[in-house]
């Protein structure tokens, strides 16, 4: 029996079509992966069957019963299950709560409380965790909430249990954990998909694989027809080496360093890193989900404060309050946030506005803009970059996320940045884009500026960059140059599982 | 952490609200001239009524994460509409009571269906609904006047045991208890979820358009017996006693320990909350201190919960004040590359015309519309009054009348662009004209210091603004609200109540006379117009108003001094109040200690007509503008028709919401 049947979907957000006329069938009792690079469509296919947002085409049946998308109670009505990556722990309700909402047993319409905190206890133990009931979400861990999700999903009795990179901010151990109790759920002839880009999780977990590229079904395979390198090929659309720009090297080994960090400690999860930064270089930074990543990424920038350590810029220290020291000329850095869409470009302004917006300062005397000189500026590391010509008057909302992407870059190149932080830049954005910005970065690294690169995806940071630093728990414990720098040992590194090659 | 220590600690708001009532119930009997009696306690508790149930309702909002401007209004409705309903049977009564509370319930329906289904923001609606209310009751009931059956003023104030248990208290435990079943159904557990985090709690499958509906009804059910209540307790009914009671309510929802980020708050903090304000003005009087101080005590009272509220928030002043002074250091010029002309941009080659068009679609598409309305508000008052009417002097008159709505207009526009709003307009207004006549008396030569100073004054008020929202990180809502309160006070303390001083004849004379062809005042808001665009659309200031209003983040992370851009925004703002208040004094040939009172909802509504994004980053000076030329052509209809003034205010609250509706349509 046919557990899942989609046909034909397709869901587009403004300019971006996220999935595109996708056909997949799923068996009962499957353990399915659906694998994809970022922006692929995965977490979109799990919004649509969790009910999170509604398909504008096509259909899809669970256990041959028609879901019209848009409901999270309907699709838990139809037995479906998710625990999401973007974790839906309600901070203000306790585990209790957070594990029953909204389906709290009650008498004559009041919610039972002891009942509740029994039931929560039941679940908890029942998959082997550890976790007080009565905490607020805010009192755990990362890992330790991500385990929470799961268990709220899999308490609720599901039929098709969705799990979308429920691994993403678990260690090794944590890992054998989630192995052990899907176990139980394979053994119930529950149906699993298994959202992941983690090639190894995929084979201990997984009976089957769905490839996804660019919002389109690419295949679905036995997970032991197709092989490793076949994957990557799928997914990506062509080998890997022809996707990323051939390495040449531009750093120049004897340069003083344009950027040295000593012992820096922010926002309570990084403790200690310690790196330093060449003109020409790109320097990777490998890490799970909230390693002390993002706190880095912002204490160097001047928008999270230094608990402990010493920055310096062309061997001079340097201390910033914000963003804006950063910035400064003499300073010249640049930052490619995250989450482009709420920290990198303002959609409602038009496009032209939010490169200029780090030198509004130098655009204007006397405090008037100079219009003229703004566009020609601007147009000119619009050009550079790929950016359509349209960027100087329509709203940063009605382009691509690469479009959106590239005119982040932008900011920073009509500001003149020689330091650039750039975290996880090719984030949701199709495989075009990605490969127009991977031949950025290299073009910027030629021209002497240093890159720092956080990326998710592994292949980006063995490709793109001339060494590897891996932050666990806050600490760089191991750096990797170009040669020693392969998937397998920046995964393990991540995981902490190997601590051996901490280099001074 | 063990049991107990974290029940205190979710509930860490109602106990610092208990605590408060505590010590100021020994702080007023170390005062007090008699003894606690029993006598005092019922008084206090049936003085506390009304407002313990606005608090109620509004704590709820907030616990939903949502504001509701109309609370005090919705309580004059109700209490007027008790008033005009007699009812002799005790049925009748207790139908008269259900149906008043019927009626807040289904204000609160108005409001939640505008903001849960349409999704439209919170203060936007319930501001309209304020305004539509406000002139509401007053066409309902021109004065105030009539009574109040005595079943219901027995039940509400009278003992039901006597000596030992007040009505009121019956009353307000009854509410509570209602407020704990809701609280402990799924229903409650829902409230929580959605106000804390929305996304998260509808992914839990909680239906949240009809939690945050069904949350705005019930906080409308509790403003309806709040509305009873205050029938009961004065005995009759007061169409204008609303928008006095904002302040208050405000005060004693903070106060109660409701966070303006939602999922916290508990209704047992609003009573003892409300209870304290009560205990707060008793004490006062005690001590002799002038109710010219009520507005003043609770603003600064507000501020206080506000700030103990968001405590941890509060970064080091240092680094914050660090960002507003100027840079150490001049700042050096960039290497840069040689400018080049821009390109010919493919799309554009053609018409020099559709070129300019598309360039400039999105300024137009805010503009075109509130213009193309003020056509059609003109062409109304073709066909009301007569094509007569339409001549040079409905021009002056027109343009003379919006000189005030201009001036506003430029200050409240920058405010809403950076995504703030700022409430002290009205009294900031006030203070100024009653300061600058006092402070002149009639003199022309005294105006050299006395029009810098009102200036400076105004501008003072919008730097308090600007700081206590940067620096201490507070609502804009909670902070202009509390400083139009204290600028309340300011004026009533200044003047002793009543301003005797003549306005300079200078000031009376910018409306008096006629420069090739207009009144001075409108070459003067000529030049301002003037200004204010170059300010908002062509300066390097109105470029980070507009991106910060956008998105704050993106532009702290593009460097730009986003909590310095704030400050000078609502320091706009204050001076341009001031400015308002100047040439208003001038306008009305004297100054009295309410006349900007009625400015508040059309600097609003002119700004939102104009265009203006209510969450910020979208907006034009010159739809503002059309705003407030439609505004004030709608007033010309009103008077020109003989219809009563209150209308006015319905429709400027109905254009409000309507073109905020347009303008989400659009996008």
């Amino acid at each position: 029996m046919q557990a899942v049947a989609i046909s034909g979907l397709t869901k587009r957000y403004g300019a971006t079509t996220a999935l595109d006329d996708v056909t997949v069938h799923i068996d009962e009792g499957e353990v399915r992966a659906i694998i994809g690079e970022n922006g692929a469509g995965k977490s979109t296919l799990v919004k649509i069957l969790s009910g999170l947002v509604k398909p504008d085409a096509g259909d899809v049946s669970v256990f041959s019963r028609k879901l019209d998308g848009g409901s999270p109670s309907a699709s838990h009505a139809l037995g479906i299950q998710t625990a999401f990556q973007e974790m839906t722990l309600v901070e203000h309700l306790t585990i209790t709560q957070n594990l029953l909402v909204p389906y709290e047993p009650t008498r004559f319409g009041m919610v039972r409380r002891a009942a509740s905190v029994a039931r929560a206890k039941a679940i908890l133990d029942d998959l082997d965790l550890d976790i007080d009931p009565d905490a607020l979400p805010g009192e755990l861990d990362l890992a330790t909430r991500q385990k929470v999700e799961i268990a709220k999903a899999m308490s609720r009795d599901p039929k098709l249990l969705l799990l979308d990179e429920p691994t993403s901010a678990l260690t090794s151990s944590d890992v054998d954990w989630l192995h052990a109790v899907l176990e139980r759920f394979v053994a119930k002839k529950v149906t699993v998909a298994f959202v992941s880009h983690r090639m190894e999780e995929v084979r201990r977990f997984c009976d089957s694989a769905t490839l996804l590229r660019n919002g389109r079904h690419v295949g679905t395979y036995g997970i032991d027809e197709i092989s490793d390198e076949e994957v990557v090929e799928h997914v990506i659309g062509r080998s890997v080496g022809s996707i990323f720009p051939a390495w040449t090297e531009a750093s120049n080994r004897q340069a003083p360093p344009l950027l040295a960090a000593r012992q820096l400690a922010a926002g309570g999860k990084l403790k200690d890193a310690s790196f330093s930064l060449r003109p020409g270089e790109v320097l990777g930074i490998a890490a799970l989900q909230g390693m002390g990543q993002v706190e880095l990424f912002r204490a160097l920038f001047g928008d999270l404060p230094l608990d402990a350590g010493t920055l310096q810029v062309d061997g001079a220290a340097v201390s910033f309050r914000a963003p804006h020291d950063a910035i400064a000329a003499g300073i010249d850095m640049g930052l490619v946030p995250e989450d482009r869409v709420t920290e990198g470009i303002a959609l409602e302004r038009p496009a032209r506005e939010t490169a200029s917006s780090p030198a509004i300062g130098m655009l204007s005397r006397g405090g008037h803009m100079d219009r003229a000189k703004e566009s020609a500026i601007v147009d000119e590391a619009f050009e550079r970059l790929g950016v359509p010509p349209r960027a100087d008057y329509q709203l940063g909302r009605n382009f691509s996320g690469g479009n959106q992407q590239k005119i982040v870059i932008a900011k920073w190149l009509v500001s003149g940045s020689r330091i650039l932080l750039l975290m996880d830049p090719t984030r949701g954005i199709d495989i075009g884009a990605k490969h127009q910005i991977y031949g950025i970065i290299r073009d910027l690294a030629a021209e002497g500026r240093g890159i720092l690169l956080y990326s998710t995806e592994t292949s980006e940071l063995v490709n793109l960059c001339d060494r590897v630093l891996v932050l666990y728990e806050g600490r760089i414990i191991s750096e990797l140059g170009r040669t020693e720098a392969s998937e397998t040992a920046i995964v393990s590194a991540a995981m902490g599982t190997s601590q051996a090659q901490v280099s001074q | 952490m063990t049991h107990g220590t974290r029940v205190l600690r979710h509930n860490q708001g109602v106990v610092v609200a208990v605590v408060a009532c505590v010590l100021i119930f020994c702080v007023q009997q170390s005062i007090a001239y008699t003894p606690f009696s029993y006598f005092e306690w019922s008084s206090v508790v049936t003085n506390a009524g009304p407002l313990v149930f606005a608090t109620m309702g509004l704590t709820i909002v907030m616990i939903l994460r949502g504001l509701d401007m109309s609370c005090g209004t919705t309580l004059a409705l109700v209490n007027i509409f008790v008033v005009m309903n007699p009812a002799e049977t005790v049925t009748g009564q207790i139908g008269l009571c259900a149906a008043g509370i019927a009626l807040g319930g289904a204000v609160g329906a108005v409001n939640g269906y505008f903001i849960a289904f349409l999704r439209l923001q919170p203060v936007v609606v319930t501001l309209a609904t304020m305004f539509v209310l406000m002139g509401g009751n007053l066409l309902l009931m021109p004065t105030p006047g009539g009574q109040v059956p005595t079943g219901i003023v027995a039940t509400f104030t009278y003992d039901w045991v006597r000596d030992i248990l007040p009505g009121a208290a019956v009353v307000i435990v009854a509410g509570l208890l209602v407020w704990y079943l809701v609280k402990m159904s799924r229903f409650g557990t829902a409230l929580y979820a959605t106000g804390s985090n929305e996304a998260a709690a509808f992914a839990n499958g909680i239906a949240v358009v009809r939690t945050k509906f069904a949350g705005y009804v019930l906080a409308g059910l509790f403003y309806g017996v709040g509305g009873v209540f205050l029938a009961a307790q004065t005995n009759t009914g007061d169409p204008l006693i609303g928008s006095n009671m904002l302040l208050q309510i405000f005060t004693a929802a903070i106060l109660g320990g409701v966070s303006l980020g939602g999922g916290r708050g508990d209704l047992l903090g609003a009573v003892f909350a409300a209870l304290t304000l009560v205990l707060i003005s008793s004490a006062l009087l005690n001590l002799g201190v002038s109710s010219d101080w009520t507005s003043m005590v609770e603003a600064a009272l507000l501020l206080a919960a506000a700030i103990g509220g968001s405590l941890g928030h509060i970064r080091s002043i240092r680094s914050t004040m660090g960002g507003l002074m100027p840079r150490r250091g001049a700042r050096q010029s960039r290497p840069q590359g040689a400018v080049r002309p821009a390109r010919a941009i493919p799309e554009l080659v053609g018409s020099r015309s559709t070129a300019w068009f598309r360039r400039n679609r999105q300024a137009l598409q805010l503009v075109v519309p509130a213009w193309s309305l003020l056509l059609v508000v003109l062409l109304l008052v073709v066909l009301v009054l007569g094509s007569r009417n339409i001549s040079v002097d409905y021009l002056d008159a027109l343009l003379t009348l919006s000189v005030f709505l201009v001036i506003l207009g430029l200050g409240q526009g920058a405010v809403v662009m950076m995504g703030g709003l700022d409430l002290s307009i009205p009294f900031t207004m006030t203070f100024a004209a009653v300061f600058l006549t006092t402070f002149a008396d009639g003199s022309n030569m005294a105006m050299i210091w006395a029009v810098p100073l009102t200036l400076l004054i105004g501008a003072a008020v919008g730097l308090c603004n600007g700081l206590l929202i940067t620096v201490a990180q507070l609502n804009p809502i909670i902070v202009t609200l509390a400083t139009n309160g204290v600028m309340q006070s300011a004026g009533l303390l200044y003047t002793g109540g009543f301003v005797q001083a003549r306005t300079p004849t200078m000031l009376v004379g910018l409306f008096q006379y006629r420069f090739l062809g207009f009144a001075p005042a409108v070459w003067i808001v000529f030049a301002f117009v003037a200004l204010g665009l170059w300010l908002l659309h062509a300066s390097s200031f109105g470029r980070k108003v507009l991106f910060a209003g956008s998105n704050a983040r993106v532009a702290h992370l593009s460097g730009i001094a986003v909590e310095k851009t704030t400050v000078l925004v609502y320091v706009l703002s204050g001076t341009c109040a001031a400015l308002a208040g100047i040439l208003l004094a001038g306008f009305s040939r004297r100054a009295t200690l309410d006349m900007g009172e009625s400015f508040l909802l059309p600097s609003i509504a002119a700004v939102l007509i104009g265009g203006t994004l209510a969450s910020g980053g979208r907006g034009h000076y010159l739809g503002i503008l059309g705003g407030c030329l439609v505004l004030v052509a709608v007033g010309t209809l009103v008077s020109g028709a003989a219809l009563p003034v209150a209308l006015r205010d319905v429709v400027y609250g109905v254009l409000m919401l309507a073109a905020v509706l347009a303008l989400r349509e659009r996008r």
